[in-house]
């Protein structure tokens, strides 16, 4: 019979068990009948041949059932056996089982919340139709790769590209929504007609932009997102064609978004770019060019590399032609380099630039899971194996009943794989709660892009993971069983003595153990250090007791009408009670917000921009202040004086440098009394006089760089997206309400948002930090208590078993102390193995850890070792208790337990 | 249990039941007759054995059975040899006479 007839068998045995039944039924009876016929033939009577028959047959079920063990069935039948009998075994020790399962639901637990995290960011493609051919566009901004792309490029590369199928471009910024209810922020989109066709989108009512909406004077219309849809209209399908008021000027409704339509970016509203042939009218950087982002559809059969030479090269042939007209005066941070500003293009496939940053993160987490399951793998095998002891004779008597060894080594794997699956069914429970835990970070640092949950596919991981670490755990007892020797077994199982691989293999177990917490602590470690390091780091400015608030001006006011707005929203705010000090700025730290520009100092040779190479000239931040502002947030004047309120007056030309700034263009001296000049406001700008330097502020974060900085208390320039700040004494949060009402009271239609203190802006600066520490931390904790469980359940057994030869020992005359001393010592060599091994572990993998470390080095020497000894401190304390245990052994009851 | 039944010694019965099919296919009821009419009624094959051994030796592939019809016109299963069971046979049968031959020269000793 070649292999394919045997499974077919072994098919027709599992699922036509009834069909084979009946044939051997007919089989039989007919040979009953057969055997009637030939008696009635040698001449005996009907009813006595057949009872002749039936008798010289014998019985018929046992037959039936030893042909149906012979048949192909063989398999799965004592399978079903095993699983009885091992879910019996089970039940009978339930403390056993309850220990196993718990360790098991923890380690599964962990897995499959991180999988399930792992399957919604980097697995799942995205939600549009062959979203491997989507790519976005980057720009090399002197060095540093962004999406931001010039306008001017992408209408040349829409122009030029042969490759790429389509080609849209989408800029975001916040619009304001008046007219039915109270004005409200949103999130808005602006695109172009290409955007949603791309990605095969249609809207569920209505339609997508048309190409004459897309041009600069064209109608103005828009899309709703379904989530605003809801919110504010209720859903009502009339909204579609009506007109509605969006940053004070008139929009037609002309399409609505299916609700399951998502984009990496919490856009709520979308209206035409409305590009046109060089400018836009959205998001203004720079004269006649618009910063945008770029997605594209290759042409099918073209590769991204492909596209990217084709890119290079159109970027080489219209970038000279650019320089000169393209110098966005106070552009995205990258853009202040001055130099040639946008440099090559590049493509990143969509996906991966919308999982980004996550990924290394959520890579560690993930193998940081594998490791604690590994140890929990361990740890029950420990137990399996101490089980295994107690079961030998169980075991050696089955074998010489006739058990085959491959009998009883399934037997056991079958139990292994059953705790298994239980502890992946209770970890399950743990991943529910897991991810709704994780739902939180989801919010604030994942790629909005899929809702994180346990799918069919995390359903199957887990199943999978299950099924594996039973195999895994269970194959030190089953292979346990396949090397005991059944007489040597039945000879030393009354005697409860064990073979020396056993306690080897128990002994390589603890080791891995170690190893692996050791990794996991030093992870740890490093993200913990780093975290307070991140922690330690002074901000610049004040956090307790200062509230902020975002105003983003719409509708195009003009200059001294921004002026009114601000002075008198800062008159209202210091009017209020409780309120000691109010500001404004347009770049507060940690807001995004900030315009850069180079400088330039008297006295030296003027920025030659057809000259200068990328990264030569160090761009400046040039916030715009009201006078109050440093004391607002308490940033030290460190010389010099602050602002008064005549520096604010037009053409005073004043200006204040942070040290930074001092350092770098006046090393050595005092930047006091020296004449600088801002670039890109515009070109007659007049020189300004520095009065005084301030301290540095960690505008973009603790982790961020500190820029040089030049405030300016002149608000001409001053940009649309404001902050305003209130430095209160005692408590900030009744002051909300009241900061509404002034804003509400001096322009009645401008929302305001973001209300926070600034300690609530920093700490959400750090919240991913803040998690991924929390959850390494959390694993290596858990890995720790398991390997010392681990190191705790190997030493005493030992003792257990060493008992009769301690008590051998101590009849002889050895000390207590040289008990302690023997048991220790066996531990202590246990861990000093593991933690060399999970030194060298731990060294060649923390390099991974690097892009989330802070001012910590991946193979810090102090953390390795502090993490090392206290390692070894606590497994000491895990062998100290059975030792002592040990010491306590009586030599004359150890000696007659015999 | 008729006295003249004699035991069947530990792996003979699966040498029969192929050297019964070598001589043409059979059902289980067949093979039983014929193995008990050579052996002039000595060997008794007992029905708890032949089927299990039948089956046995169908999973291995030596032996391969159809449906068909009886010579007093019932439904029955037939098994015959296949190459590899022809081959297992040769080798049960040298096995055998040399291990008979074997024992033989033991017990004609004087």
């Amino acid at each position: 019979m070649n292999l394919r007839e045997k499974m077919r068998r072994r098919f027709q045995g599992l699922f036509r068990k009834q069909e084979l039944d009946d044939q051997m039924d007919t089989e039989m009876r007919s040979h009953v009948e057969m055997q009637t016929q030939e008696n009635i033939e040698a001449g005996m009577k009907p009813e006595e041949a057949r009872r002749k028959a039936l008798l010289d047959f014998g019985a018929v079920e046992s037959i039936k059932e030893q042909c149906r063990d012979e048949r192909g069935v063989r398999w799965i039948e004592p399978f079903a056996q095993d699983v009885r009998y091992g879910a019996r075994k089970l039940g009978k020790n339930p403390g056993f089982a309850a220990v196993a399962v718990l360790t098991l639901a923890l380690g599964i637990g962990a897995n499959t919340a991180i999988f399930s995290v792992v399957n919604a960011v980097l697995l799942k493609p995205l939600p549009y139709p062959e979203p491997g051919q989507l790519v976005q566009l980057r720009a090399d901004w002197s060095g540093s790769p962004s999406s931001d792309i010039g306008s001017t490029t992408f209408i040349e590369v829409k122009a030029q590209s042969q490759s790429l199928a389509r080609i849209a471009a989408y800029s975001g910024g916040a619009m304001t929504l008046t007219g039915i209810g109270s004005a409200e922020r949103v999130v808005a989109g602006a695109v172009t007609a290409d955007f949603f066709p791309m990605l095969g989108v249609q809207p569920a009512q209505g339609r997508n932009f048309t190409r004459e909406e897309d041009t600069p004077n064209g109608p103005k219309s828009v899309i709703l997102g379904h989530g605003l849809w809801q919110s504010r209209w209720g859903g009502d399908p009339d909204v579609l064609g009506r007109t509605i008021t969006v940053n004070q000027q008139s929009y037609t409704v002309v399409g609505i978004l299916p609700a399951r339509f998502q984009y990496p970016e919490p856009f709520q509203l979308w209206t035409p770019l409305a590009l046109g042939e060089t400018g836009g009218t959205f998001v203004k950087y720079g004269e006649g060019m618009v910063l945008l982002k770029a997605i594209a559809r290759l042409k099918p059969g073209v590769t991204l590399e492909q596209a990217q030479t084709e890119l290079q090269t159109i970027a080489q042939r219209v970038q000279p032609a650019q320089s000169g007209e393209a110098q966005p005066a106070g552009g995205p941070r990258a853009m202040g380099t001055g130099g040639g500003g946008e440099g090559g293009l590049t493509l990143i496939g969509l996906h991966e630039q919308v999982v980004g940053d996550v990924k290394g993160a959520l890579l560690v987490l993930l193998g940081a899971v594998a490791f604690l399951l590994l140890i929990a793998c361990a740890n029950v095998a420990n137990l399996l194996l101490a089980r295994a002891a107690a079961r030998q004779r169980e075991m050696a008597v089955r074998a010489a009943l006739g058990a085959g060894r491959l009998r009883v080594a399934r037997q056991l794997l079958t139990e292994s794989v059953l705790l298994a699956l239980a502890g992946g069914g209770l970890g399950l429970l743990v991943a529910f709660w897991g991810v709704q835990a994780l739902g939180q970070w989801s919010d604030a640092s994942l790629p909005a892009m899929h809702g994180i949950g346990i799918d069919a596919r995390v359903l199957a991981f887990t199943l999978g993971v299950s099924v594996i670490t039973g195999l895994l755990f269970g194959l030190a007892p089953a292979v346990q069983a396949w090397r005991t020797d059944v007489n040597a077994a039945l000879q030393e199982a009354g005697r409860g003595e064990m073979g020396w691989h056993r306690n080897r293999f128990r002994h390589l177990l603890v080791v891995s153990e170690v190893a692996l917490a050791l990794v996991l602590l030093i992870g740890a470690g490093l993200l913990i250090k780093s975290f307070s390091r991140l922690m330690d780091v002074n901000p610049g400015f004040r956090t307790d007791g200062v509230l902020t608030f975002q105003v983003t001006l719409t509708g195009g006011k003009s200059s001294p009408q921004k002026i009114n707005f601000i002075e008198q929203i800062v008159e209202r705010l210091k009017a209020l009670p409780g309120v000691q000090v109010a500001a404004a700025t347009d770049s507060l730290p940690l807001t995004q917000f900030e315009r850069i520009t180079p400088a330039e100092i008297e006295g030296r040779p003027p920025i030659d921009f057809s000259q200068v190479k990328p990264g030569e000239v160090r761009p400046v931040s040039r916030p715009t202040v009201t006078v109050d502002y440093f004391n607002a947030m308490g940033i030290p004047v460190k010389s010099g004086r602050a602002f008064t309120s005549q520096d604010a007056h037009p053409g005073a030309g004043v200006v204040i440098v942070n040290e930074a700034f001092e350092k770098h263009h006046f090393p050595g001296q005092s930047a006091v009394g020296k004449r600088i000049h801002l670039l890109g406001s515009s070109a007659e700008a007049p020189w300004a006089t520095v009065v005084g330097v301030v301290g540095e502020v960690r505008q973009s974060g603790l982790a961020g760089d500190v820029m040089p900085e030049v405030y300016s208390p002149e608000l001409k320039d001053v940009g649309d997206a404001l902050s305003f700040v209130i430095r209160v004494s005692g408590e900030s949060a009744g002051l909300i309400s009241a900061v509404r009402g002034v804003v509400a009271e001096v322009e009645p239609n401008q929302p305001l948002h973001n209300v926070m203190t600034m300690e609530q802006r920093l700490a959400n600066t750090t919240t991913s930090r803040r998690l991924n520490t929390a959850l390494l931390g959390s694993f290596a904790a858990v890995a720790l208590l398991l390997a010392v469980v681990g190191i705790y359940g190997v030493m005493s057994h030992a003792v257990t078993q060493r008992r009769r030869e301690i008590g051998v020992r101590m009849a002889l005359g050895a000390q207590k102390s040289d008990v302690l001393g023997l048991i220790i010592n066996g531990g202590l060599r246990l861990t000093l193995l593991g933690v060399a091994v999970g030194l060298a572990v731990a060294f060649a993998l923390t390099r991974y850890l690097s892009s989330l470390l802070y001012s910590v080095n991946s193979t810090d020497p102090l953390t390795f070792l502090s993490v090392a000894v206290a390692l070894t401190g606590v497994a000491l304390l895990a062998c100290w208790l059975p030792a002592r245990r040990a010491a306590n052994v009586n030599p004359m009851v150890a000696l007659r337990t015999e | 249990m008729p006295k003249e039944k004699t035991d069947l010694l530990q792996g003979t019965l699966d040498l029969l039941i192929l050297r019964a099919l070598q001589l043409g296919p059979r059902h289980g009821f067949g093979v039983s007759v014929l193995i008990r009419q050579t052996s002039k009624e000595v060997l008794q094959v007992e029905q708890g054995s032949l089927y299990p051994a039948l089956y046995r030796l169908e999973e291995q592939g030596w032996i391969t059975s159809d449906w068909g019809v009886s010579d007093n016109n019932r439904k029955a299963k037939f098994y015959r040899l296949t190459p590899a069971g022809r081959k297992q046979l040769a080798e049960e049968r040298a096995s055998w006479e040399r291990l008979s031959t074997a024992i033989n020269l033991v017990l004609k000793t004087t």
